[in-house]
């Protein structure tokens, strides 16, 4: 019964982010075409990645301690608690928000504009980062429940 | 948010969704080669369904049935090959009465946002109607939504140059300028002390100049 539960939630999950996907593809938007990046534009693009790469890294890093931590529960017999399966999800979302706003980030240099202020990267960016945030949280109350 | 916004939110939703998944039933189900086996008899019960599913107040014109019939009856994919409807796996019929419906309900949105009438009025779906909107655009759409879309490229111009530019109601700066602008339908303001110009262009794959004056 907890197996169908979990496929429901993954499938219901896919289905968001297909649908978060096609929504931010399909928004209209005009842009100034510009042919080369200015320096300054150059530098708004290194901080960008800088950012997306270290949230990734935080995420990797996150989630490999979380797996340890259901490894480790595994053994001792205990199911994983919803704290730890909420902080590995929202990691694991966190990575793909953080893809996506790269993916995004390149579709636009490709054709030829140049805004990180254009919805599809602020929104993805923001999502990377609640993603990772809500994971740290769901993280801390499990240990904090686990001291307890 | 304000809480007025859900209706509207969960339609667009909903919208998406149906998007997503008639996309995905296409790309699945295109044959790589055939002959269209859409009847009449089968869009004229489809178009039937809809109209008793909808309990609606759009009335279709026999002579647009037959226009959308002869419409897939001809039409291709954006591949190039023929739709056909008798290699989908079974039940067919229900996936002819999914697209369909859904191709008249996009149809009679259109209509609604056209004539400037409120939902739920009196209109009438006519040939002229499928031919401005035709079901291979609207499985083409289908298609292009399915994937994050190429956006087109959009030039101002101006004689002389210096015009403030408004595109969809934002001021993009002075003529002349390029923009790269999403593909589907965008208005452009250019004004000046001398001309004004106002227009609704269609961007898609080919570059579009906008002149002013013309």
């Amino acid at each position: 019964m907890r197996r169908v539960g979990l496929l429901i939630v993954v499938a219901i999950l896919v289905v968001g982010l297909v649908l978060f996907n096609h929504i931010m593809g399909g928004m209209s938007f005009v842009e100034d075409r510009v042919r080369d990046l200015n320096n300054l534009q150059q530098k708004e693009v290194d901080i960008f990645l800088q950012m997306n790469s270290l949230l990734s890294g935080f995420a990797t890093f996150a989630l490999g301690g979380i797996g340890a931590l259901i490894w480790d529960r595994r053994k001792a017999k205990k199911n994983p608690t919803p704290q730890l399966v909420t902080a590995a999800a929202s990691s694991a979302l966190s990575l793909y928000f953080g893809y996506l706003s790269y993916r995004y980030l390149l579709w636009m240099l490709d054709h030829q504009f140049f805004d990180l202020n254009h919805r599809v990267v602020t929104t993805t960016s923001l999502l990377q980062f609640l993603a990772f945030f809500i994971s740290i949280i769901a993280l801390a109350d499990f240990v904090l429940a686990a001291k307890e | 948010m304000p809480i007025t916004h859900l209706p509207r939110l969960t339609a667009r939703f909903m919208r998406a969704l149906s998007t997503v998944v008639l996309s995905s039933a296409l790309a699945a189900q295109l044959s790589p080669s055939g002959v269209s086996g859409v009847s009449y008899q089968n869009l004229s019960r489809a178009v039937a369904n809809w109209k008793l599913a909808n309990k609606s107040s759009v009335q279709i014109d026999p002579a647009a049935t037959s226009e959308i019939a002869s419409d897939i009856a001809s039409r291709s994919d954006i591949k190039g090959q023929p739709i056909d409807v008798n290699a989908w796996p079974k039940p067919a019929d229900k996936r002819v009465d999914l697209l369909v419906s859904s191709y008249i309900s996009e149809l009679r949105d259109r209509k609604y946002e056209q004539t400037g009438l409120p939902r739920g009025s009196q209109i009438k779906l006519g040939a002229a109607d499928v031919q401005a909107f035709s079901f291979a655009t609207y499985v083409q759409d289908l298609h292009l939504q399915a994937i994050l879309r190429d956006p087109g490229f959009l030039s101002v111009t101006s004689l002389p140059p210096g015009a403030a530019i408004k595109i969809d109601n934002g001021a993009r700066g002075l003529t002349d300028k390029d923009f790269v602008v999403s593909k589907g339908k965008h208005s452009v303001l250019v004004k000046s002390d001398k001309f004004t110009c106002t227009d609704g262009v269609d961007v898609e794959d080919d570059p579009v100049v906008y002149k002013c004056p013309k």
